[in-house]
């Protein structure tokens, strides 16, 4: 008979069982916040807005603010393999912002913003060789994604929006990929006169489903691909404190939230606090806080984040 | 005598290691910068060589500004008078600067930086957080309610990640687009 040694010599067979349960669910919790970093090579210039996951790549800008904005285009393993610049001609300044640009799996791009003042959508060919650059006016857009079944969803209000204007109009629009306007959704009406519900937005989209988050209109809607309402979920959290949001394939939606007030005024750390919607419950479930990271997408059921300009993040959900 | 020697030569012999080590970590570091910007250069800069410009209907315009009338309510010159509101950051108004005039805001059509962005009659400065030392951490505007006529628009580009020296509290969403109204 082998003499047992090490920690566990002596063990009796209940302690064993405590033990490696406790061990199991150590690991366990490990591996729910065990974000796999990947490095951008190379990294986008600092001092950008953040880019987005988006049709199966990393999205970053450039030079946002400025006659050509240039996006760079990363695959799942970091490595850039397309620029674009986007130019609309006759334009001195072309704004892009977070979550104003998106990428469809098959490798076009679409992207809003203003151009001297004007609103536009601008979808670029995968080959990046034509363009088709949407006037929207007086509509203008501040969020973009691509619908499961190809259309182009942006999120906007018209210029006329000045208070106390009465006329009403449809904020989420749906464009086919020539850029013609195919539908919309959500009337302005629902949302109160002063408020700006499509600032600061984030348009998502899962194989069955777009959602459209708005933190100055406290809601998440979710959309069939075809534009009919599916669930609309209140929710409040301050435009500081919001860490990115994604939908998932599985419909899985995820909230970065940040932690305290005290982090907002810089007295502590910055650390992230993922939510997850509950549907059943029409709650949002808010998990333990972790080191900062800000939510850029999904990809499949995979979390893609950032803490840095120069990596992502990635975190496997189940 | 020797054991002088010796510790001079052990001195040399650091020093130049130091200065080894210090020169191929400069150049790792210098082949890596290069090596990157290879990487950057090899993936070539992708320009749409033709641009179609529509409407939403999908009617076809002969440019993308064609037919849209400056709106008289925001001039070039309105821009150029009008102060921004004090940075966190560098503790002064800014108006729009030579550059911005020659680069950024030649001709002001029918609406300011995007719809929601800013509409005109309303200007807003909002701070907001810049996460410390992240520089993902730059993540645009913020707004909650407006000082100014009670509408929240939110507008502009932040600096704060890109000029402030300081990383708490530092941002101002400074506007491109006002008439003046404060």
């Amino acid at each position: 008979m082998r003499a047992r040694h090490g920690a566990f010599a002596g063990a009796s067979g209940p302690w064993m069982a405590a033990l490696l349960l406790v061990a199991a669910q150590t690991i366990a919790v490990g591996a729910q916040a065990a974000w796999e970093r990947v490095p951008l090579s190379p990294p986008p210039n600092g001092g950008e807005p953040i880019g987005r996951w988006s049709g199966g790549a990393y999205l970053a800008i450039e030079e946002h603010s400025s006659a050509a904005p240039m996006l760079l285009v990363y695959n799942q393993s970091g490595e850039l393999f397309q620029r674009v610049t986007v130019e609309i001609p006759g334009a001195g300044q072309i704004l892009i912002l977070n979550d104003w640009f998106a990428r469809r799996a098959d490798g076009y791009l679409a992207v809003v913003g203003a151009a001297s003042g004007v609103g536009f959508l601008d979808i670029i060919s995968p080959s990046a060789k034509s363009q088709t650059v949407v006037r929207l006016f007086p509509y203008g857009a501040e969020a973009v994604t691509f619908g499961p079944d190809g259309t182009i969803w942006t999120a906007g209000i018209e210029n006329h929006d000045d208070p106390g204007t009465r006329q009403d109009y449809l904020i989420l629009r749906r464009f086919d990929i020539t850029g013609k306007q195919v539908g919309g959704a959500v009337p302005r009406s629902e949302f109160p006169v002063r408020s700006a519900p499509t600032a600061a937005s984030v348009l998502v989209s899962s194989k069955d489903r777009v959602g459209w988050f708005s933190p100055f209109g406290q809601r998440y809607m979710e959309f069939t691909a075809g534009g009919k309402e599916l669930a609309a979920y209140a929710l409040s959290v301050p435009l500081v404190d919001i860490r990115g949001f994604a939908l998932c394939d599985d419909n899985r939606a995820w909230l970065g939230i940040s932690g305290s007030a005290e982090e907002s005024q810089g007295l502590k750390e910055p650390h992230t606090v993922l939510a997850s919607l509950d549907r059943a419950q029409g709650t949002w479930t808010k998990g333990e806080p972790q080191a900062y990271v800000h939510i850029h997408g999904c990809s499949g059921t995979t979390l893609i984040g950032g803490s840095y300009l120069d990596e992502l993040k990635l975190l496997a959900t189940r | 005598m020797n054991e002088r020697r010796n510790i001079g030569i052990r001195i040399n012999a650091s020093a130049c290691a130091t200065v080894l080590i210090g020169m191929s970590a400069g150049s790792v570091l210098m082949w890596a910068g290069f090596g990157q910007s290879m990487v950057r250069s090899r993936i070539a800069l992708s320009s749409p060589k033709t641009t179609a410009a529509i409407t939403a209907n999908g009617a076809r315009v002969a440019g993308f500004f064609d037919g849209v009338k400056p709106d008289p309510r925001f001039t070039v010159r309105s821009l150029e008078a009008h102060q921004h509101p004090p940075s966190a950051c560098q503790q002064r108004t800014r108006r729009l600067s030579w550059i911005d005039r020659l680069m950024g805001v030649r001709v002001v059509y029918a609406q300011c930086m995007g719809g929601g962005s800013c509409t005109g009659n309303y200007w807003y400065s909002a701070q907001y957080t810049c996460q410390r030392n992240l520089p993902a951490g730059c993540t645009g505007a913020t707004l909650y309610t407006s000082e100014y006529g009670g509408g929240s628009y939110y507008n502009g580009f932040c600096s704060c990640c890109m000029y402030c020296p300081k990383p708490t509290n530092c941002g101002t969403i400074y506007p491109i687009c006002n008439n003046g109204a404060t």
